[in-house]
């Protein structure tokens, strides 16, 4: 019998978990909804600031702009974005892991980190890397100031010649079942693919110079903006599909123990059964 | 149509105007006024306030520093139309 009720007591654990993963898995798929609504509505900004730039940029001369300025990389600035949570599978174990190689590639003394998120804010400060920023606790409230204040402080790490070059390492979103590590140049901005050589007859307001000057930040933090959302579509859908595993999971599981607790029940019943045939036969005797 | 189109982005929120007879945005030299075939410009904006008015109504927005695009000048093949680009905007009611 105390088998029985271990069985049961199994059972309904499993049954609770279950529960819990596939309300997990609404609520990551909803989440997911939300950041690619977000994503949408930021992609005009982006689009028409890089086509603003675009124009403006070849008639100014590049070493005037500190943020496009090409100078010998000494020092490299790393932004690593992973979630603050886990249960969503590899998807913060693959980002260190390319994280970790580019350092050991790029020498660890020459690399300065930027870490969003907790997972990485934690790895790489217990294993004594160079963290120079660290931001986590933002991505429940995350809004587009926070993209703002993340990318200044990269964005004055590089004016300040403390870094030469910013890359950012992150999870982009592809489909709800796959998403794709990549890695990212952000500093110094490089449009000369882009560069839009018709030339218009345009007035400028103070002028060429000031204006891209200040576009180009906009642009940057609208790029910070665009790649925080999609980490964080990553990650919800990589949570979401865990959580659909678990849930799958956890059914196999149920229907398992459902099987051992009906055997271990009729092993009972016969027992108890052969008990009271067996007493009967003894009063007869 | 008498009026041009004007396009208010934020990474946020857009919104879009057909028919706008005047758009009052505030420069860092001072508020200026954009009317139909205004020369092709391109503004540094500061906080203020920008006032719409298209042929049936008027609408105020209380912005963010910015940037406005103009490309309204006929004597240009270019589409005609107004952006603004700005980090925040709220309608002011």
């Amino acid at each position: 019998m105390a088998n029985l009720k271990n069985l049961s007591e199994r059972i309904k654990s499993v049954t609770s978990i279950q529960q819990v993963t596939k309300a997990m898995k609404m609520v990551a798929a909803a989440k997911v909804k939300k950041a690619q609504e977000k994503m949408e509505i930021s992609r005009p900004y982006s689009h028409n600031t890089q086509e603003l730039i675009c124009r403006i940029l070849p008639q100014v001369s590049p070493l005037d702009i500190t943020l496009v300025e090409k100078r010998e990389v000494k020092n490299f600035g790393l932004i690593v974005i992973t979630s603050d949570r886990g249960f969503a599978g590899s998807f913060n174990s693959s980002v260190i892991r390319l994280a970790e190689k580019e350092i050991s590639r790029l020498g660890k003394d020459n690399v300065k980190l930027f870490c969003l998120g907790k997972k990485s804010s934690e790895y790489f400060s217990k294993r004594k890397y160079n963290v120079k920023e660290k931001y986590f606790d933002f991505w429940r409230d995350m809004s587009f100031q926070t993209a703002s204040e993340i990318s200044q402080s990269f964005i004055n790490a590089f004016e300040a010649q403390e870094v030469d070059e910013v890359h950012v390492i992150y999870n982009r979103f592809k489909t709800l079942s796959s998403q794709e590590l990549v890695i990212e140049k952000v500093l110094p901005v490089d449009f000369t693919s882009n560069y839009n050589v018709k030339n218009y007859n345009y007035d400028y307001e103070p002028g060429q110079k000031q204006i891209v000057s200040k576009l180009i930040p906009k642009h940057i933090k609208v790029q910070m903006w665009q790649q925080l959302l999609e980490s964080y579509s990553s990650e919800e859908a990589a949570r979401m599909i865990a959580m659909d595993n678990a849930t799958e999971n956890a059914k196999e599981i149920i229907k398992d123990l459902k099987l051992e607790f009906n055997k271990a029940r009729q092993a009972a019943i016969t027992t108890e059964m052969l008990e009271i045939v067996g007493g009967a036969e003894a009063l007869v005797d | 149509m008498n009026g041009y189109t004007l396009e208010i982005i934020t990474p946020l929120k857009s919104y879009k105007f057909s028919d706008v007879v005047h758009t009052l945005c505030p420069g860092e030299s001072g508020y200026f006024g954009i009317l139909k075939n205004h020369t092709n410009s391109i503004i540094n904006l500061k906080e203020g306030v920008i006032s719409v008015k298209t042929a049936k109504e008027k609408i105020d927005f209380s912005c963010s520093s910015g940037i406005v695009d103009i490309n309204s000048d006929p004597a240009d093949d270019i589409e005609d139309r107004v952006v603004v680009l700005l980090e925040d905007i709220q309608e002011v009611k």
